[in-house]
């Protein structure tokens, strides 16, 4: 396989930057404003919801991308993380009332002890061994959440009433010159700061030499062993750090749903972070929030306007009217096919084609190059 | 708290247990099939399960089609299916994209089939209208019932077939070649495309068999859960060593028999859907002592 040698010098040092140039730092910024600023414009409750179950799955996806775009792990447990993110954050933030730094804090530390803990079972050995392990992870963490009754209330779920305010910052009651916004805006404002620092996160971890490290490892482990990169740990680094981020995500599903059930952390949720990274653009830094926004308000969209489709039911339970799916079962369809389209179709996803309009796109790479971190996973003998 | 020991209940726990590793032993066998002839992981077994299961429910108790007929039926169009399958989808992405690929496109398609079979036939257990039923014969003071007594047997003879299909038929030596030497084999004039085909068409095959001996009623009718079976059979995967078909039927008896066991003998404090997670402990137990699995080599990379 020929390295990467034809990325010139300067190449390079642009892409360990933060941002490239003085346009893109202007984009970024302006982004940012505006992902802060739209839910305190919207007035339509229905779209703030979807701003802001897109912006929490968001946050799982971007931890998601450091490990499975960047470190080149396929992780299909990681709505188990999630779940020790809510559960956590019940704890904290629910049962002892810490304030809204504390307790995620400890939600994000919760989620990096679980990813440690099972770092050495997981990344024992190199191949399929961690996929598997990460499916009976979300069947194991079913079971667990299910039978720890005083943390969990067991199958039937517990309330989370958390605090969430950070300093003179209320964000359950935002107010900003004398006005005050209702609490699905507050928390949505809150949820995409948590995009931002998550991308800053990541972005920053990229770029540095254990980003670099992770990329060596992906790309070709037993070249990045003999320049002295530990497989194990750069691995486990990145699980760590990306069942700490998916866990601060199960925190705010946690504050936003203000309950918690243990069958809420299902396949189907993994699922749904999965194909948002694929659909967004694996190993790409804003693939994630791209796909987020196209797939992560699918189940709330779907619920509002699936009736719309004809082979889409309210209630199946209903007899008559036909054969369909309901709108949770369409949604998990939609998830499934979504994945499937785009990995025949363009498995660099979206955020290739915005790279694209913005013209940083390889001039060499063909249409059906795949991006490095799939060329370089492909079966080596 | 006193565990109540006895022959009896012992010999019970056996018996239901080895019935069910059967079961494990030829789903695991379907994903070891794939893995050997390409080494990529097809999550797709639990799709081949429910189908399986369904599709013979409405046969046989919907439309009345003998059993017997119903399921060779069935087998044939799964068998179908994943030829199709691995042509349409798969052998796309087999020569650019990884493994990588493969597993999620396969857990897309198994949890879009899982939404399509609860949409069409609902969430509440059906009752396939199976020829055994819940009659047992009593082996002493052991009872068994007539289903398990089945699938023991007809797993028996169809690993014996499987073992010696790829033992010694044409397509079973071409699917060992390819195994043990993709380039090799292609130069000898073995087509990958065909072993491909076949692997995709065994897995199905045994798959939708399990699927139709975890519908009966003796296992609690057909349900959307049933796939999750297919998840549980990843542990004597993993637990053979991966690509030993030896290993895996093995693997398969050991965790169905400890399921059992700790179905029988886990204290009340374990909580419920205890025994339902026990082959993932087998699993994370494996991967801790021993993760190459018992019949695995151990991994050797040369550059």
């Amino acid at each position: 396989m020929s390295a990467s040698t034809s990325i010139a010098a300067p190449a390079v040092a642009a892409e360990l930057r933060l941002t490239r140039n003085w346009p893109q730092r202007a984009g970024v910024a302006v982004l940012f404003v505006a992902a802060i600023a739209l839910p305190l414009v919207l007035s339509s409750g229905f779209w703030i919801s979807v701003l802001t179950f897109a912006g929490i799955s968001a946050v799982a996806a971007i931890g998601l991308n450091l490990l499975t775009g960047y470190a080149g792990e396929l992780s299909i447990g990681h709505s188990f993380f999630v779940a020790v993110g809510a559960y956590s954050a019940v704890f904290f933030g629910g049962k002892h009332g810490q304030t809204l730094l504390v307790w995620l804090l400890a939600v994000a530390a919760s989620g990096a002890a679980a990813g440690a803990l099972l770092a050495p079972v997981a990344l024992r050995i190199r191949g399929v061994y961690f996929v598997v392990v990460t499916i009976g992870l979300v069947f194991f963490g079913i079971y667990l959440f299910d039978n720890w009754n005083s943390l969990t209330g067991g199958p039937g779920g517990v309330g989370a009433a958390l605090p969430l305010s950070l300093g003179p910052l209320d964000f359950r009651q935002l107010s900003l010159g004398g006005h005050t916004f209702t609490r699905e805006q507050s928390f949505c404002v809150l949820a995409w700061l948590l995009v931002a620092l998550a991308l800053l996160v990541v972005k920053n971890i990229s770029r540095s030499r254990a980003g670099r490290a992770m990329q060596a490892t992906r790309d070709n482990d037993l070249a990045a062993e003999v320049v002295g990169i530990s497989l194990f740990r750069v691995k486990a680094g990145a699980f760590i750090v990306s069942s700490a981020i998916a866990a601060v995500a199960g925190g705010l599903l946690a504050a936003n749903i203000q309950y918690v059930i243990p069958d809420q952390f299902s396949l189907e949720l993994s699922l749904q972070y999965l194909s948002i990274l694929i659909v967004g653009g694996l190993a790409s830094t804003y693939g994630p929030v791209i796909g987020a926004l196209v797939v992560g308000g699918l189940p709330e969209l779907l619920n509002r306007f699936g009736g719309s489709f004809p082979f889409v039911k309210e209630n199946t339970a209903i007899a008559g009217g036909g054969w369909g799916l309901s709108t949770a079962q369409f949604t998990v369809f939609s998830y499934g096919m979504l994945l499937v389209l785009f990995l025949l179709i363009e498995p660099r996803g979206l955020a290739v084609l915005l790279e694209r309009l913005y013209g940083t796109a390889a001039k060499v790479s063909g249409r059906r190059k795949l991006p490095p971190a799939f060329r370089l996973l492909r079966r080596r003998r | 708290m006193i565990l109540a020991f006895s022959l009896t209940t012992l010999g019970q726990l056996t018996a239901s247990g080895l019935a069910l590793g059967c079961l494990y032993a030829l789903i695991a066998l379907g994903f070891v099939i794939i893995l050997k002839a390409n080494g990529i992981l097809s999550l797709y077994q639990g799709g081949f399960l429910l189908l399986g299961a369904y599709l013979t429910y409405q046969l046989h108790a919907k439309w009345g089609v003998s059993f017997v007929l119903a399921v060779l039926a069935v087998v044939a169009g799964i068998a179908l299916l994943g030829v199709a399958l691995e042509f349409v989808v798969i052998r796309r992405l087999r020569g650019s994209a990884a493994e990588f690929a493969v597993v999620l496109v396969t857990i897309g398609l198994l949890l879009a089939t899982q939404s399509l079979v609860a949409a069409t036939w609902g969430y509440t257990p059906l009752n396939m209208d199976d020829p055994w039923g819940l009659k047992n014969v009593h082996l002493g003071s052991i009872a068994v019932s007539h289903r398990d007594i089945w699938v023991v047997g007809s797993t028996v003879v169809i690993l014996a077939a499987f073992f010696v299909l790829f033992k010694y038929s044409r397509v079973g030596i071409a699917m060992r070649a390819v195994a043990s030497d993709r380039e090799a084999a292609y130069a000898q004039g073995i087509s990958p495309n065909v072993v491909m085909g076949v692997s995709w068409a065994i897995a199905g095959i045994l798959g939708a068999l399990a699927g139709v001996a975890m519908g009966t009623a003796a296992a609690g009718g057909v349900t959307v859960g049933i796939d999750q079976a297919a998840f549980a059979a990843l542990a004597p995967v993993i637990f053979g060593g991966l690509t030993s078909p030896a290993g895996a039927v093995i693997g398969g008896l050991v965790v169905g028999v400890a399921q059992l066991f700790a179905a029988g003998y886990a204290p009340e404090s374990f909580g419920g859907g205890f025994s339902t997670v026990m082959p993932y402990i087998v699993l994370f137990v494996v991967l801790l002592i021993r993760p190459q699995g018992l019949l695995g080599k151990k991994q050797v990379r040369r550059a």
